[in-house]
């Protein structure tokens, strides 16, 4: 457990940016709060065209209303955000400048360190994020109990128990999240440690997989699907209820790219622990192992 | 003495290039191996195989572990340090001595802590911020606070001026004497190391041009001092490397009994660095 720890706090050294980012944002709570609160009731809706189509209502009933809904949205894209900055980069950082020699000269195992760096972007992350969530909400209520009458509090659901539940019930979004993530950080994981730019070759080979699908069988429906896909986090983050929209893809959907993401944590092991192309390590091994 | 590392006929390749061509030797306690090669020669290469980080072909055991499957048993008693920048430079001094406490079972911080403090490095200070002979200090003294087995040393003191180099070598040295290890140096600045080695390895685009004890060196190899005069009759017992001297000619035997050499003029015992030239150079004669 102390490896792990110690792997963790690692990781928190190495990108400050991971708590540096709800900090500042968290500063910017307080100006949120004052301008949407010298508004009238706000309610709006964001949709885009195609597939792959979500979008959020900001008429919640939870606590402080939509400020709260606000406030849970920005924690969750500050998530995705520090999500996307992290996972691309970690691997290819310490290959890049050269410190890998050194962390592969320490007794940890390769499926440690990977574990450590999933755990980090998947579960650290977010609960930093969740932190910003307390923070923002604490404000509200801090703020609201400035100005606000014990009537209003309670229409707007502006009381302890209903802030705890808010960050309870963005804790349980976020472990959604988390696990729609795991096959996209697996994957950046392993292709960052074969190229320089993971995320542009992801990004390129999704759209060229897309077009290539419906030139060859005429129809969008792989399209649509992969759309699903890797539009599935953003959708746990602004559906009403995040458990039926992370089934929404069916059980067996999410147990294949669960075994997906075990496949690709091997390789990305497999990977790091060498200097070799994993490819070229394993065929190597397969020969051996036949003859 | 017990055997720590013992390769049999390794072989590394990338691509067309042959790195590493049957390479064969044991590393056992209370031995310091110079790993000897130019640039290219495959030291590099062959320090890899042994720290796990690439397949190779042949045999190589360390600690009777093999290097890759066994990479975290392994490397629990074994450390390298190289000449490039390896340690991350985003942390403080602090920070990594933390943390090596963290994930190696046999790190004794208050051990690290002592050997910094007979530095100028700082605790509070941020690796990037030092100098490379405070780098390769702060490497060293966290490797001697792992208390190790073996410790790999590749072209360690690769840009640091003499002072660095004598601090370097001396805290080595007395470390080395404490426990049952082992060393290898892998350099190509051989007259700075000869002193140290028990024993050497000399690689020539990844074969072994020479293997050998540091003691049996001297009655393998003879050194001939010889005018021009008596040059034929020296070239004639088969040389292994010859060169014109500001008045004589200095040619090197390898496995030429010294009776042979007497008449010829005065022989002495080769310097390694002589030993080391001649086998890096084809023979032309």
């Amino acid at each position: 457990m102390r490896p792990l720890i110690q792997l963790l706090e690692k990781e928190l050294i190495e990108y400050r940016i991971v708590v540096k980012l709800p900090l500042f944002i968290a500063l910017f709570a307080v100006l949120n709060f004052a301008l949407v609160m010298s508004g009238d009731n706000v309610s709006f809706f964001v949709q885009t065209s195609g597939a792959g189509e979500w979008g959020f209502n900001l008429a919640s009933t939870g606590f402080a209303n939509y400020v709260g809904k606000i406030n849970e949205l920005v924690a969750g894209f500050v998530f995705l955000l520090l999500f996307i900055v992290y996972i691309p980069k970690t691997l290819r950082k310490e290959r890049n400048e050269g410190s890998l020699m050194f962390w592969r000269a320490v007794p940890v195992s390769d499926y440690l360190a990977i574990a450590a760096k999933l755990l980090f972007a998947l579960v650290v992350i977010p609960l930093i994020t969740s932190m910003l969530l307390l923070f923002s909400d604490g404000l509200v209520w801090l703020l609201a109990k400035w100005w606000m009458t014990n009537d209003i509090l309670a229409s707007f659901s502006i009381t302890f128990p209903a802030m705890f539940w808010h960050w309870l019930s963005f804790i349980g979004r976020v472990v959604m999240i988390s696990l729609s993530l795991l096959p996209l950080a697996c994957l950046l994981l392993f292709v960052s440690q074969l190229i320089n730019y993971p995320m542009v070759a992801v990004v390129v080979t999704v759209i060229a997989t897309k077009v290539m699908a419906y030139i060859l069988l005429g129809s969008s429906a792989v399209g649509d699907f992969m759309s699903d896909i890797y539009s599935l986090p953003l959708t746990i983050l602004t559906n009403e209820n995040p458990l039926e929209a992370y089934l929404s893809l069916g059980v067996v959907t999410h147990l294949v790219l669960l075994l997906i993401s075990a496949i690709l944590f091997y390789l990305c092991s497999k990977q790091r622990s060498t200097d070799d192309r994993i490819f070229s390590h394993l065929v190597r091994n397969l020969y051996r192992a036949q003859s | 003495m017990e055997i720590l590392i013992k390769a049999e006929r390794l072989k590394k390749s990338y691509q067309q290039h042959l790195a590493l061509h049957d390479v064969s030797f044991e590393l056992r306690t209370g031995q310091i191996l110079g790993l000897l090669g130019h640039n290219g020669a495959g030291k590099s290469t062959l320090i890899k195989s042994i720290l796990g980080a690439q397949a190779f072909d042949g045999k190589l055991s360390v600690f009777g572990l093999h290097p890759q499957k066994d990479r975290v048993k392994v490397v629990s008693d074994l450390a390298y340090i190289s000449d490039v920048a390896v340690l991350p430079e985003w942390m403080t001094v602090k920070q990594i001595v933390k943390y090596m406490s963290g994930v190696h079972p046999s790190f004794d911080q208050s051990k690290a802590n002592q050997y910094l403090k007979e530095t100028d490095i700082k605790l509070s200070a941020k690796i990037a911020s030092l100098s490379k002979g405070m780098k390769v200090q702060l490497h060293l003294a966290i490797v001697m606070a792992t208390n190790v087995r073996v410790l790999i040393l590749d072209e360690p003191t690769l840009g640091l001026d003499l002072m660095y180099r004598q601090i370097f070598y001396n805290s080595l040295m007395s470390w080395f004497r404490e426990g049952e290890r082992a060393l290898i140096i892998a350099s190509h600045e051989v007259a700075e190391i000869e002193h140290l080695l028990t024993d050497v390895l000399v690689l020539r685009k990844g074969k072994t041009v020479l293997k050998a004890n540091i003691d049996e060196l001297e009655s393998r190899f003879s050194m001939l001092t010889v005018s021009s005069d008596k040059l034929d009759d020296a070239l004639g017992l088969s040389p292994l490397y010859h060169r014109q001297g500001s008045k004589n000619h200095i040619v090197l035997f390898e496995e030429v009994d010294r009776t042979q050499l007497e008449p010829l003029g005065p022989v002495s015992n080769a310097s390694l660095v002589d030993i080391f030239i001649a086998k890096q150079q084809e023979v032309t004669l």
